[in-house]
């Protein structure tokens, strides 16, 4: 992490209030591009697998988890998504630039099969599924957390693929501060925030504007790839992007180690979609809004000396309207405006049982109600709703001897959907049977110390999705519903060792996974529908490393093999590698971290090389999307004593152009510059580190 | 350097040569070829020469497509990719498999063959085969003999155009069947006018003011196949709205193909969304296939039904034959006549429900219908009729086990089974569509 201030006196913080002034201007622009320091700013930062000696995943020992934290070298113009794609065990697929639709994979897995949450509410909706990743700021992201192939017991419902996990720390110390950046492709930043730490009580808020034009350049073979003569370099157009969001988060400590923590964030958020490159749309847009909140009691001497307690009450409130009415993307002209709301709670306990046992147990309850209209329809279209609870017991039991924890766990996740049916023309049908699913979830977790610094781990899993609202009930329009539609299951198994220490970290880990009832998207002439008729099974492995030396020099790095096959026995997929998942894919990113030049200058640097292996577009595997070589680089200035910090980060430097998904080009070389500026009290009270 | 995609080629090539040497002295085919050239000696060509590409280019009047040397199946996941395999005419085993499919080459924005392609419903004049990319708007003909593609053309011009139709008119000039409109234009939902040798647009036919209008929407053309027969070409136009749901009478549009204009319009009382036609060249007629519109749900039965159109009557007569006399919808999409007391039609099953798809044969005259076979689920089914060969070819398209069956004695009651293959057994694509080339 970049540092501070020097010991500066009542000359340095009278110069600081008079920038304090200067800075202020900026961020409300009257004087341009500006700001930086103190808290990390949300547009900025970067990624790492678990830093060596960095913070492990907070909900689970025995998991092959990352974790990002804002100590991490500053970046311009990061996205969730690309920082998702630097960690192993995770494929992005990437519908376009900042902000386009992009789901994760997480060891092999199908995007439905992994769960977001942010400050513990649960962003993947009964409806459609799998969280759009390009739809999840990273304002109020003080920590992401990863976990492969498992669900820890504190989240509330499970997925097959892993865990993402996104959330705000409270304040440390008051500050307030603003950036400002700009970036290729029209790209402009402007953001500010603030924090207020008293006696028992903290207060942070958070806001930052976003827009771009997206208008990135690419190559058009008109759909004609035999034919040369007809290519020609277009821009993207209808990409424009304009999103408003903040945060609020606010800690209130009660007696001992008891709090109480609020949060809440806003998305507003309009943009352009932007259809296959060949034949641009020009009017189709979308338009998002999304509150999301949560109130935790947080208690550390309910449950005895090692015991926890946190009960969460949350809710979710999403409104996005779909407007295609040239019926450039759609089937027909559309104009939609879906409501859905998520109203819950979630309590997670746990306590120690004399030396070598700890009890842990989960109940979570949650409403789900989807509210679609569609503008254009006969008849509205009828609401759907899930009711959704679980419960889950954990014990990890230390054999003191071998220094091995034994973490079995069981859960129970149980769901009711309803929803009345609609015929591909929006008509109202009879309506549909109410369902109900009983999901059983079993998992088994050993991690054992064999040595000083060395930690193996193995988890073997039974898990389970339940099909969405739209794959059982269809989405009124081209998707026809399928009630019988069973939930998808299956097991996961891997072995990790993590071996090293403050200066250098390595983890490696096998893993396998056998899917069955895959709830498949199937397509007729004119209609498309859901079925159980995937199998799938995952072998692969992933090695991580990361490394310090001479204080300010970092390595972190990643390579990920996944084979990835289809085992379904039907004719075109049969022992093939599922479609957009790599088989390879390795980062690198070495750096330097805040390397002091004088008291008053710092800077660092990174370069990085992100390795993609190609991708099958089709479960026949006919057509292979060829491999990238992404490579980046950045820099940051830091004037500790004025709370500056300036960074500027390329990206995809080499110019590679591609796609995630056939028609739909990616941004090729970018460049992003932020400028921000943090002021904090303390910041000219402390001594230099 | 040799690659493996040169051994591949040269693997074509010989698998070629025996194929072509089958097909040799072989009579036209179906109802295109004996359109094309009444006294069967496969010549639809009124004079000409060929150009550098070995295309042959005629001049003169319209002569209308060439003749049938062999069958193309598609096979496709609808979604993602295609692949084209090549039958020989009255073959019963695949000439080749994978001729050209969508990893042919390495894909950059486009692959080469998306998920939504199709074939025309008659072969090409210069003996070439077209597929018709609809997903992509674009046309490729392809060198059947080497499985090579020889030029390429976007229909779209900067729109969806999805393409469903060529009729290949000889005389350096083609139909393209335009289904869907630019948004907010005029444009679309037409006749693109095309030199297929240039790959060039000379102009287009406007289906508009021919299209029947239904009370309450905004009817689109959409024309969906096109025959030709007798100098004239016969669109059938789906005739919906934009969003589907809403439908106009069926229509049959008569373009003379001398004057790029529409000559008349032949209405089909009380059928809606009718996309299936074929012509009856011995019979100078026409018959026409009408699924009803998805959006009638339980209702679509009643605007289902056949359509024989005698084109020797002045104006032409239509008669109807109502989907209910085999109790489901008719597919809209496809017919193949054999004559007037028999014609094999398809009814769908449900695409998330138990019936099947089924093929029948039906006696238009008597109004009786006969099963001939029973597909593995919904939606799965397509066939192809030679007529000169009695043959008829159904794919199906299952998951686990798609195939073509291949019934002979197509006059027969019942016809018999003659073989069966697998369409794309390198990739293990289902059979979804066939077309003579």
């Amino acid at each position: 992490m970049w540092s501070t201030q020097g010991a500066g006196g009542a000359e340095d913080a009278g110069r600081g209030r008079s920038k304090i002034i200067l800075y202020a201007l900026t961020a409300v622009g009257l004087l341009g591009p500006l700001p930086v320091r103190a808290e990390e700013p949300r547009y900025e930062t970067v990624v790492t697998a678990p830093p060596a000696g960095a913070s492990p995943a907070r909900e689970d020992m025995t998991a092959s988890a990352s974790v990002i934290t804002t100590e991490r070298t500053p970046r311009s113009g990061e996205s969730l998504t690309q920082l998702l794609s630097e960690l192993p065990g995770v494929a992005v697929t990437r519908l376009g630039a900042h902000g386009a639709f992009a789901t994760a994979s997480i060891r092999g897995s199908s995007p439905n099969q992994v769960q977001l949450y942010v400050d513990g509410v649960p962003l993947g909706s009964a409806a459609t599924g799998a969280v759009d990743l390009g739809l999840v700021p990273l304002l109020a992201a003080d920590r992401i957390e990863l976990y492969r192939g498992s669900t820890p017991l504190a989240f509330g419902s499970s997925a097959m693929g892993g865990i993402i996990a996104l959330t705000s720390e409270p304040p440390q110390a008051s500050a307030f501060g603003a950036h400002s950046g700009v970036g290729s492709f029209g790209t402009r930043m402007l953001g500010a925030h603030g924090a207020w730490v008293g006696a028992r009580a903290q207060v942070g808020a958070r806001l930052a504007l976003f827009d771009s034009r997206g208008d990135f350049p690419y190559r058009s073979d008109n759909g004609t790839l035999f034919d040369r003569t007809d290519d020609e370099n277009r821009r993207r157009e209808n990409n424009a992007l304009a999103q408003r969001d903040a945060a609020l988060r606010a800690a209130i400590a009660l007696e001992g180690r008891r709090q109480i923590v609020l949060a809440l964030s806003a998305l507003d958020r309009e943009q352009g979609l932007p259809s296959a490159g060949t034949v641009q749309s020009v009017a189709a847009s979308l338009e998002t809004r999304r509150i999301l909140g949560s109130a935790s009691y947080e208690g550390r001497d309910d449950l005895g000396q090692a015991g926890r307690v946190k009960a969460t009450l949350y809710g979710l409130a999403a409104e996005q309207r779909f407007r295609d009415t040239l019926g450039e993307i759609a089937f027909g002209p559309t104009d939609t405006r879906d409501r859905s709301g998520t109203f819950g709670a979630t309590l997670a306990a746990q306590r120690a049982v004399g030396a070598a046992w700890r009890l842990a147990g989960m109940v979570d309850a949650r409403r789900e109600e989807f509210h679609p209209r569609d503008r254009l329809a006969r008849e509205a279209r009828p609401r759907g709703s899930r009711s959704f609870a679980a419960a889950g017991v954990e014990l990890d039991a230390w054999w003191a001897r071998l220094d091995l924890d034994v973490v079995p766990s069981l859960r129970v996740e149980a769901a009711h959907d309803e929803i009345s049916h609609v015929d591909l023309y929006g008509g109202r049908t009879p309506t549909a049977e109410p369902a109900n699913h009983l999901l059983p979830i079993a998992r088994l977790g050993l991690l054992q110390r064999p040595a000083p610094g060395v930690r193996v781990r193995a988890n073997v899993a039974r898990y389970a999705r339940l099909p969405t609202l739209a794959e059982r009930y269809g989405n009124g329009g081209v998707i026809v519903g399928n009630p019988a539609l069973a939930p998808e299951a299956g097991f996961n198994a891997d072995l990790g060792v993590a071996a090293g220490g403050a200066t250098v970290l390595i983890d490696a880990a096998v893993f396998a996974s056998d899917a069955r009832d895959l709830i498949h998207f199937q397509k007729g002439s004119y209609h498309a529908r859901y079925r159980n008729i995937g199998r799938a099974r995952v072998l692969g492995g992933e090695l991580t490393g990361t490394a310090r030396l001479l204080r300010f020099a970092h390595l972190v790095g990643q390579t990920t093999f996944v084979d990835a096959r289809d085992t379904s026995g039907h004719s075109a997929s049969d022992g093939k590698q599922l479609p957009h998942r790599p088989r390879f894919r390795a980062y690198a990113r070495p750096e330097l971290r805040d390397v002091p030049v004088s008291d008053w200058l710092a800077f660092g640097l990174y370069g990085d090389v992100d390795i993609t292996d190609g991708t099958y577009a089709d479960v026949a595997n006919l057509v292979r999307l060829p491999g990238r070589l992404l490579v980046g680089a950045g820099a940051s200035l830091v004037l500790p004593r004025s709370g500056l910090r300036l960074s500027a980060s390329g990206y995809n430097l080499g110019d590679t152009r591609g796609s995630d998904v056939l028609g739909f080009p990616l941004p090729g070389r970018s460049l992003f510059l932020t400028l921000h500026f943090a002021y904090s009290p303390r910041q000219f009270k402390e001594p230099t580190r | 350097m040799i690659t493996s995609r040169h051994v591949l080629f040269l693997s074509l090539l010989v698998l070629c040569a025996g194929a072509c040497a089958d097909d040799e002295g072989e009579p036209p085919v179906g109802n295109d070829a004996s359109a094309a050239a009444p006294d069967g000696s496969g010549t639809a060509s009124d004079g000409g020469s060929s150009d550098d590409a070995g295309v042959e280019v005629r001049t003169g009047a319209p002569a209308g497509p060439g003749p049938a040397t062999g069958l193309a199946v598609l096979s496709s996941d609808l979604t993602m990719v295609t692949s084209l395999s090549l039958i020989p005419l009255g073959g019963t085993t695949l000439a080749r498999d994978a001729c050209l499919h969508s990893g042919t080459q390495s894909p950059a924005l486009s692959a080469a063959l998306s998920g939504d392609v199709t074939l025309p419903s008659q072969p090409q004049s210069a003996g070439e085969l077209l597929v018709i990319d609809r997903g992509a708007n674009v046309l490729t003909w392809i060198d059947p003999a080497v499985c090579t593609v020889r030029r390429q053309m976007n229909v779209g011009m900067g729109f969806a155009a999805n393409p469903s139709d060529v009729v290949d008119l000889g005389a350096g000039k083609a139909y393209v069947l335009r289904y869907l409109a630019r948004p907010s234009s005029d444009e679309g939902s037409d006749i693109l006018i095309i030199d297929p040798a240039g790959t060039r647009a000379l102009g287009r036919i406007d289906l508009r003011p021919h299209t029947p209008t239904a009370t309450g929407a905004t009817i689109l053309p959409m024309p969906a196949r096109a025959v030709w027969a007798g100098g004239k070409v016969y669109v059938a136009l789906n005739a919906l709205s934009a969003d589907y749901k809403a439908a106009a009478q069926g229509r049959v549009v008569v373009v003379d193909p001398a004057a790029d204009s529409v000559a008349g319009t032949i209405d089909l009382p009380g059928l809606k969304n009718c996309g299936g036609i074929e012509s009856l060249p011995e019979a100078n007629a026409l018959v026409v296939s009408c699924g009803g519109p998805f959006s009638d749900g339980d209702k679509r039965i009643d605007s289902s039904g056949l359509a024989w159109i005698d084109l020797a009557a002045t104006p032409p007569q239509v008669s109807v034959v109502r989907a209910a006399m085999v109790g489901r919808p008719i597919s809209g999409f496809s017919v193949a006549p054999l004559s007037e007391t028999r014609a094999f039609v398809l009814t769908e099953g449900d695409f998330a429900g138990p019936a099947k798809d089924t093929l029948w044969a039906v006696d238009m005259k008597a109004g009786a219908a006969t099963k001939i076979h029973e597909g593995s689920g919904g939606f799965v089914m397509s066939y192809q009729l030679d007529r000169v060969r009695k043959l008829l070819y159904v794919g199906d398209a299952s998951d686990k086990d798609p195939k073509i069956i291949v019934f002979g004695d197509v006059e027969a009651a019942v016809p018999a089974k003659r073989g069966e293959l697998k369409s794309n057994p390198m990739a293990g694509l289902p059979p979804r569509a066939f077309g003579f080339y």
